[in-house]
């Protein structure tokens, strides 16, 4: 009898094992509550070491871009002439998404690039551009370890609330062929798996993301839309309001986590 | 101007004379294999870097014919031994719409 006993515990538990995954790239998450884990908890060990190398991150392609066309290539007009240090720029990225009373809308990091862009010789043109994801891959790398700022100014204090509540109105309603609101799954399902992916709280401290399976940067109106279409829902165009509205959420959703810099994702 | 294709070149370890160093270039470009297709359905034609060539000092150490299973970004690691006087790294690039890139990077001692 302690034979078979013996035999069923070693059979038995690797069986059990192989059920969960059993392979180096099994996620460790922790135990107890995950809602307040980052994107980077979800990283599998050998996705981790990539991302910790900058000599195999790809995201060092754009930071390096980002930082040419902060200095500035010969003759060109440069990020530094009006903004000096990118050390200066430390708290920007924890600004966005805000109200912009000139614009009358929500803007974020990438949009004020855009802009900002429109009062030099070489203005830039759509949001994933390379050169706009450079800089806010640069700009966010320069925040991290910090929190958003993601407070109204008094002025614009009743605006400002407003869209916030219709942010936290789109991550609460249904949407798509799926039938699925943001809640359904990065509220109620944290951890378990969708298809090959374990789902995260859905915190935006790492963007812009590399991400694999676009095979280049983009940013979270990138990845808002990627959500959109993965419920089947009509996808917004790029800038949207509502894409908008629901950064402001997700970011003040995710109040006293630091932002962690461009990060890699599956 | 289409947007342009990043590239980075850099190494391991201290640069030392005599040092075998491994090289890392890689660059962002969008390798498309010529079997995907776009939004509206149509087929992106095949553009993939299918030559890079790398040099030292003008001397060529290394040279890929690469195929459409390659990944983007391209990465590719190669040993580089350090010469004496140090030297330059040159790593140039094709593609198949005709476009060219080249990468440099000073071996400093």
């Amino acid at each position: 009898m302690r034979w078979l006993l013996l035999l069923y515990l070693i059979f038995g538990a690797s069986l059990i094992s192989r059920a969960q995954g059993g392979s180096p790239e099994i996620l460790n998450l922790p135990k107890g509550p995950l809602n307040h884990l980052s994107g980077q908890a979800f990283l599998s060990p050998s996705l981790r070491a990539i991302q910790n190398d900058p000599g195999t991150n790809p995201v060092s392609l754009w930071l390096d871009q980002g930082k040419a066309l902060w200095l500035g290539q010969a003759g060109q007009a440069s990020c530094a002439e009006c903004h000096g240090n990118i050390e200066k720029m430390r708290q920007a990225a924890t600004h966005f998404p805000k109200w912009s009373v000139k614009q009358q809308k929500l803007i974020n990091l990438e949009d004020q690039i855009l802009t900002c862009s429109e009062r030099t010789q070489r203005p830039l043109k759509g949001l994933e551009n390379t050169d706009v994801l450079s800089l806010s891959a640069l700009l966010h790398q320069t925040s991290a370890g910090l929190n958003f700022q993601i407070v109204p100014k008094d002025e614009t204090l009743q605006r400002w609330q407003l869209e916030l509540n219709e942010g936290a109105k789109l991550f609460t309603t249904r949407i798509g062929r799926m039938n699925l609101a943001c809640t359904h799954c990065h509220d109620l399902n944290i951890g378990k798996t969708m298809r090959a992916d374990v789902i995260s709280p859905g915190h935006p401290t790492g963007f812009p993301i590399f991400k694999l399976s676009w095979q280049s940067m983009g940013s979270v109106d990138r990845r808002l839309r990627a959500c959109y279409s993965g419920v089947q829902a009509e996808v917004p165009a790029p800038g949207s309001p509502e894409l908008r509205q629901l950064e402001l959420f997700l970011k003040s959703r995710a109040q006293g986590m630091p932002i962690e810099g461009p990060s890699l994702r599956r | 101007m289409s947007s342009p294709i990043l590239t980075r070149l850099a190494w391991t370890g201290p640069v030392k004379a005599g040092a075998n160093l491994e090289a890392r270039w890689s660059a962002a470009h969008p390798m498309d294999s010529g079997f995907r297709v776009d939004d509206s359905g149509r087929q992106i034609p095949k553009n993939i870097i299918h030559t890079v060539r790398a040099y030292l000092n003008d001397r060529l150490i290394m040279e890929a014919d690469l195929g459409t299973a390659m990944t983007s970004p391209v990465y590719l690691a190669f040993p580089v031994l350090v010469p004496p006087e140090g030297g330059i790294v040159k790593v140039i690039w094709k593609d198949d719409l005709g476009q060219m890139g080249e990468t440099q990077q000073r071996l400093v001692l």
